[in-house]
């Protein structure tokens, strides 16, 4: 139904429509106890079987090269060190960040097939080669520009525009979570700094507060003001507690049956309930030793992206709807993310080293619990990297600019066909040639995989009635298992 | 379909009569029945596929000499013969339009058209001439020029009420339509809940206790209206209706983008607004300044600072240094769409900027305008407006006197022991003020502007002019420009156009925010969206009266503020009632006044002023709660910063995009990137966590406790009441009394601070 005719039919009704958004927005908190929170939207999906109920998506901040990683490429090698149009052999005149186009560069990762399936994948990521039967590689990603924030605002709103709402605030609600003990989208930021645009990158947008991501901490207090502050026993606290109660209940008699009174009681409960329900779920020492030196964690370099890692398992075990971990942290000196300008091989062995054996390791152990088949795991970069070198004219430097005609990234999970390496680039990687995928398709297809029929999750702001997708996005079925 | 089909179509239709129910503009040129039902199909099913730009199978259905020609697949009509119509095989045979096929009536429209000898209408087809249930056109409501309609009366059965029903015309538009619905008004709130709720609504803060002693014990008859107007005329007014304003712009004081640098300068801007409301300047002149006060009033400080407006959204930076020159097209052409919508969206509620790829597809704006409206900007680029050559000397010394305070604070803060965060930022405070300068626009001379092909900046199609959108009823849309005018002349322009009285969309828009703002939801409960996809008007009459209210009262706010809180609409009880429930939940119909919770400012705010942290000094640079670093690109990382200097209204805080306050965000605060006309207000369980174990939250029970003792004394009874009175404004009932005590005497009075802090009665407006 259009906001319209929604409007028209409920007009001056018992569900007029601020009623419903009211309505709509205490449900969660008015919804039985053993039940999760019930979606938010106006036409909240699901709006077809589906076969995932959650996500993770891994954010490789600055843009992992995809001649290096998935997208294996014999010709590079051959016109090492010759130009992109002798590469290609064609005219092109590469329109690059920096405006630097140098020699092509091969791989610095050996490529190898893997797994039954014969996935190409480097050595780039040697753990992630052991679960290849499970991942679903997409090679003819494109995107809308090579700038790293519009990018990746795209990347995560389907706009390059800061202020819409993000994948994982469109999912929470679209869907709600299956649990009231725990915000339905949490995120992991990288250890070592935050996103550039920090929370632009967890932004609810113009939805409600509560799609906005929370962010979690994989040591220390999990969650801004979990914990009863210092110097309050439990006796003051059980007396705040109760008198807080009588004073509600006072006005409550007072004033009548509110929603919003009896939704703010609730909230008190159900903030208790987390206080101690937390503490439990983050509680990384009820795991196994095997379990902690699978996900890496110790004093090594994956300690920090294994934590979280895990911790992601726990919280979807828990009925967490969307986990959303940065590989990777802003732009500054030195590097702590993907964007390999100055020495491509050595950045990127460093990054993927961090999350490599995690990122298996999750795979493995959700597949183990039988939790695989209906989560979708994502792994995006903004953009890809060109496979030229950024340097001058005639030399193969050791750095690669921003490339948006042509990238990768995978899926894994039941919803998708897996040890499938869909779509592909020109011979040299450079740009999408066959079954080129939009960011809009890709959460189209994401979105469908949860259910959702992208043109009906919706929300009006100024106007229009928002999507993620923007005005485009087809579901890519062959993607589809 | 067969003959005996068809007929029982068309008798149908004859007997379901007029289902276009689009008001036929007597001027119309052509064959009127064509316009508005034959036209009105077309448009809806199928001209978006088939008109002379997409020409898709090669057809152009818009216009009488195409439809003719027909495309690819031949001819398209047999005037007066049906069956060999390809356009009607198509249609009959559902093969056309794709996957959604046209209802059967209207199936019988344009069978008994073409049978009829396909007479044409006006050509070609206007596609904005009439409002269909698909899209507005020329003649929708929010178009036409204002009216002015008498107050409507209403039943005994309303006036009959023991109570003052009706202080102002207001109340009649209210009470004929709860007439209408069969339904009461409320009965006023107690006096002690109107003092609260006029004090939150106007300034954003509960009265003191003093303040309410002395609003209690006045017993005259214009008690209420003397205690209007003093709110009004307190400087605590701007201070709180700056922030709706500024939520409206999506003012921010960072870049946004990539490297999110801070803009230290641009609470200018924010004190220039706090100042305009105060002195109630008129809202065109509110409007021209913030859009041109660089051409208005080229040698007056304020005049320059009022065009931050222009500045407030983001700017990327990197995407302008980048290096190709397509990509910075792309890029300048995504931040005229940002400036078109903040100024179209906020002064006309009008979403110009979705016609940036196309025609508008739901209200009569071409693609052409909005290319108008961006030739007007297009000298307009962010940038530091230096003005310290214009300051006057009493202005000049006046910053100079306010910058050396922070000075003499720096100095003392040494010796008082203050953070070396605080001391710092004083020391920062101290050089904005002495800088002469803001984040706000940089003219240059503007480029020539054309309409982009679906928007894209490499696909250049006519060469337009700066003008406004032309289906907006008694102003005109020409500019009348010399092609080489200025940047800023082109921005007076679009700024008389906007801020005029025969503009109808102006006022509305207006009056329709400040409804929304003392009453939760807007007439229109789509404050930045008077078109076609906004909300259905609960009181059109209303609406139209206010509006030409406003203009009557040369756009005086204030005037407007004080009409709608003397009102008895405005004075009704919050309570709820059953009967009216089961009829309008939603409270559409202003049946009782909506409790609403606070907004994160004015909660924090609250906080402070109950808990006696609350500093009143008003202006000036904002204060920082996070430390920031530069590293390529700028760095937030958020805190609760202890100190008076962090204890001002909320107003003042600096607002970075990329370093949101987790504290303000859990109560809704939005996005400073998101043009926020109505802020969502939820409800969650991390709303609870924040007030009873936020550092911000916990300290400000403490204090308050404090303050109880220092200033209340010693008796556990007197200190109750004036818990009682500072937080809810009100005294205590004998059972709050009692049951107060007791928990004092168990536990302290922090832990019973901390409960107030956190109830229902505290945190919501009744």
């Amino acid at each position: 139904m259009s906001r319209r005719g929604f409007l028209q039919s409920l007009q001056f009704g018992l569900g007029a429509t601020a009623a419903t958004a009211l309505l709509l927005e205490d449900k969660a908190l008015l919804a039985d106890e053993e039940s999760g929170v019930p979606a938010e939207a106006a036409d909240p999906g699901p709006h077809h079987l589906s076969r995932a109920k959650r996500v993770v998506h891994v954010v490789a901040t600055g843009g992992f090269s995809q001649v290096d990683s998935f997208d294996y490429k014999p010709e590079l090698s051959k016109f090492h060190g010759k130009t992109l149009v002798e590469g290609l052999g064609r005219d092109e005149q590469p329109d690059v960040f920096f405006g630097q186009v140098g020699r092509l560069r091969q791989s610095d990762f050996a490529f190898k097939q893997h797994g039954e399936s014969g996935l190409w994948i480097s050595d780039l990521f040697p753990h992630l080669a052991t679960v290849a039967d499970e991942l679903t590689v997409v090679n003819s990603m494109f995107a809308e520009t090579s700038n790293h924030t519009p990018a990746t605002f795209q990347e995560s709103t389907g706009f390059r525009l800061n202020g819409f709402p993000v994948f994982g605030s469109w999912v929470s609600y679209g869907l709600g979570a299956e649990t009231q003990n725990l915000p339905s989208y949490v995120v992991f930021p990288d250890a070592r700094s935050l996103p550039a645009g920090g929370s632009i990158n967890w932004t609810n947008g113009f939805l409600p507060a509560r799609h906005q991501g929370v962010i979690m901490r994989s040591q220390g207090t999990a969650i801004d003001d979990l914990d009863r502050p210092a110097g309050i026993s439990d006796e003051q606290e059980l007396a705040t507690r109760n008198l807080l109660a009588r004073l509600n209940r006072r006005l409550q008699n007072e004033q009548g049956d509110d929603d919003v009174l009896i939704s703010r009681i609730k909230s008190y409960e159900l903030a208790a309930r987390m206080q101690r329900v937390v503490p439990e779920i983050t509680d990384l020492g009820k795991e196994s030793k095997e379990t902690h030196a699978m996900y890496g964690l110790g004093d090594g370099e994956t300690n920090d992206f294994g934590r979280a890692c895990l911790l992601t398992r726990r919280l979807l075990e828990n009925g967490v709807r969307f986990v959303q971990l940065f590989s990777g942290g802003a732009f500054q000196s030195p590097r702590v993310n993907w964007d390999g300008h100055e020495d491509n091989k050595k950045n990127h062995t460093r990054e993927a080293g961090r999350v490599d054996q995690p990122l298996a390791a999750l795979i493995k152990d959700l597949k183990q619990r039988g939790m695989l088949k209906d989560t979708v795991i994502l792994f995006t970069s903004e953009f890809g990297r060109t496979p030229f070198t950024q340097s001058k004219a005639e030399e193969v430097g050791a750095g690669r600019d921003h490339n948006q005609n042509g990238f990768s990234v995978w899926m894994a999970g039941g919803a998708f066909k897996s040890g499938l390496a869909y779509g592909s680039t020109d011979p040299v990687g450079y740009a999408a040639v066959e079954n080129p995928v939009h960011w809009n398709d890709l959460h189209a297809t994401l979105l469908h995989a949860l259910g959702i029929d992208h043109k009906r999750l919706t929300y009006y702001h100024n106007g229009i009635m928002r999507r993620l997708t923007n005005v485009g996005g087809e579901v890519v079925s062959d993607l589809l298992a | 379909m067969n003959k005996s089909d068809l007929r029982k179509i068309i008798s149908l239709l004859i007997v379901s009569g007029t289902f276009f129910h689009a008001v036929v503009d007597p001027v119309v040129a052509g064959d009127q029945e064509f316009d508005s039902s034959v036209a009105a199909i077309l448009v809806k099913r199928c001209t978006e596929c088939h008109n002379g730009f997409d020409l898709k199978g090669g057809l152009d259905l818009l216009s009488k000499t195409a439809v003719e020609k027909g495309g690819d697949s031949g001819p398209t009509l047999e005037a007066g013969d049906l069956e060999n119509s390809l356009l009607w095989q198509r249609i009959a045979s559902d093969e056309m339009p794709p996957e959604h096929p046209i209802p059967q009536e209207e199936k019988a429209v344009l069978a008994k058209w073409i049978s009829g000898g396909a007479n044409w209408g006006t050509d070609p087809i206007d596609v904005f001439r009439y409002s269909s249930e698909n899209r507005a056109g020329y003649d929708w409501w929010s178009l036409q020029p204002i009216t002015r309609p008498d107050p409507p009366e209403y039943s005994r059965r309303i006036s009959k009420q023991k109570w003052n029903v009706a202080n102002n015309s207001i109340d009649n538009f209210i009470l004929a339509k709860l007439d209408e619905h069969r339904l009461l008004p409320s009965p006023p709130a107690e006096k002690e809940i109107l003092v609260r709720r006029l004090y939150l609504d106007v300034t954003g803060l509960p009265p003191s206790p003093h303040d309410l002693q002395n609003a209690l014990v006045d017993d005259s008859t214009d008690a209420y209206e003397r205690l209007v107007d003093r709110l009004l005329s307190s400087p605590t007014y701007g201070e709180r209706w700056a922030r709706h304003w500024l939520d409206v712009i999506r003012f921010g004081e960072s870049q946004g983008f990539e490297r999110d640098k801070l803009r230290k300068n641009s609470w200018r801007y924010r004190d220039w607004v706090i100042d305009a409301l105060n002195q109630d300047m008129p809202y065109d002149e509110f409007t021209k300044l913030q859009l041109a006060g660089d051409e208005i009033a080229r040698d007056d400080m304020y005049a320059r600072i009022a065009t931050g407006f222009l500045g407030a959204g983001e700017w990327d930076e990197v995407g302008f240094s980048q290096r190709s020159p397509v990509f910075k097209r792309v890029v300048r052409q995504d931040q005229l769409e940002d400036m078109t919508s903040a100024i179209t969206q906020t002064f006309l509620g009008l979403t110009v900027n979705c016609a940036r790829c196309h025609d508008h597809k739901f209200d009569p704006i071409l693609q052409k305008e909005y290319y108008q409206i961006t030739a007007a900007l297009a000298g307009t680029f962010h940038g530091q407006d230096i003005f310290v050559d214009v300051s006057t000397p009493a202005e000049l010394d006046d910053n100079r006197k306010k910058s050396a305070v922070y000075e003499y604070r720096q100095n003392l803060a040494k010796e008082i022991g203050l953070s070396d965060f605080e001391i710092k930022q004083l020391g920062e405070s101290k050089e904005r003020y002495g800088d002469f300068s803001q984040y706000s626009i940089k003219s240059q001379d503007p480029p020539e502007t054309h309409v982009l092909l679906r928007g894209d900046p490499e696909t250049r199609g006519e060469l337009v002019q700066p003008a406004g959108i032309k289906s907006l009823k008694g102003v005109s849309a020409e500019f009348e420009l010399p092609t080489d005018a200025t940047d800023s002349r082109r921005r007076l322009a679009l700024a008389e156009w906007i801020a005029n009285k025969g503009n109808p969309l102006f006022a509305r828009t207006m009056v329709n925010r400040l409804w929304h703002y003392h009453f939760g939801t807007g007439l229109v409960d789509t404050p930045n969206d008077l078109g076609f996809n906004g909300g259905q008007r609960s009181h059109p009459e209303l609406l139209e009266w206010l509006a030409d209210e406003f203009i009557q009262q040369e756009f005086s706010i204030k005037s407007m503020h004080r009409l709608i809180l003397t009102s008895a609409t405005y004075k009704q009880s919050s309570r709820s009632r059953e009967d009216a429930k089961a009829v309008d939940a939603g409270n559409r119909l202003v049946w009782r006044r909506t409790p609403r919770r606070l907004e994160s400012e004015s909660l924090r705010d609250t906080l402070l002023a109950i808990s006696g942290q609350l500093t009143s000094e008003m202006h000036g640079p904002g204060y920082f709660d996070f430390t920031t670093f530069n590293a390529n690109s700028q760095f937030y990382e958020v805190f609760d910063p202890v100190g008076e200097s962090f204890n001002r209204r909320s107003v003042y805080r600096t607002i970075v995009r990329s370093g949101r306050s987790p504290f303000m965000d859990t109560f809704d605060c939005p996005d400073p990137s998101t043009k926020s006309p109505n802020r969502s207000v939820t409800t969650t369980p991390l709303q609870a966590l924040a007030l009873m174990n936020n550092s911000f939250a916990t300290r400000a029970s403490t204090m308050l406790a404090n303050r109880l003792v220092y200033e209340a004394g010693d008796s556990v009874e007197d200190q109750v009441v004036y818990l009682i009175r500072l937080a809810y404004s009100r005294n205590p009932t004998d059972e709050e009394m009692e049951d107060l005590v007791q928990v004092i005497g168990q536990v302290g009075l922090v832990p019973v601070c901390r409960a107030v802090l956190n109830s229902n009665e505290l945190v919501l407006v009744r």
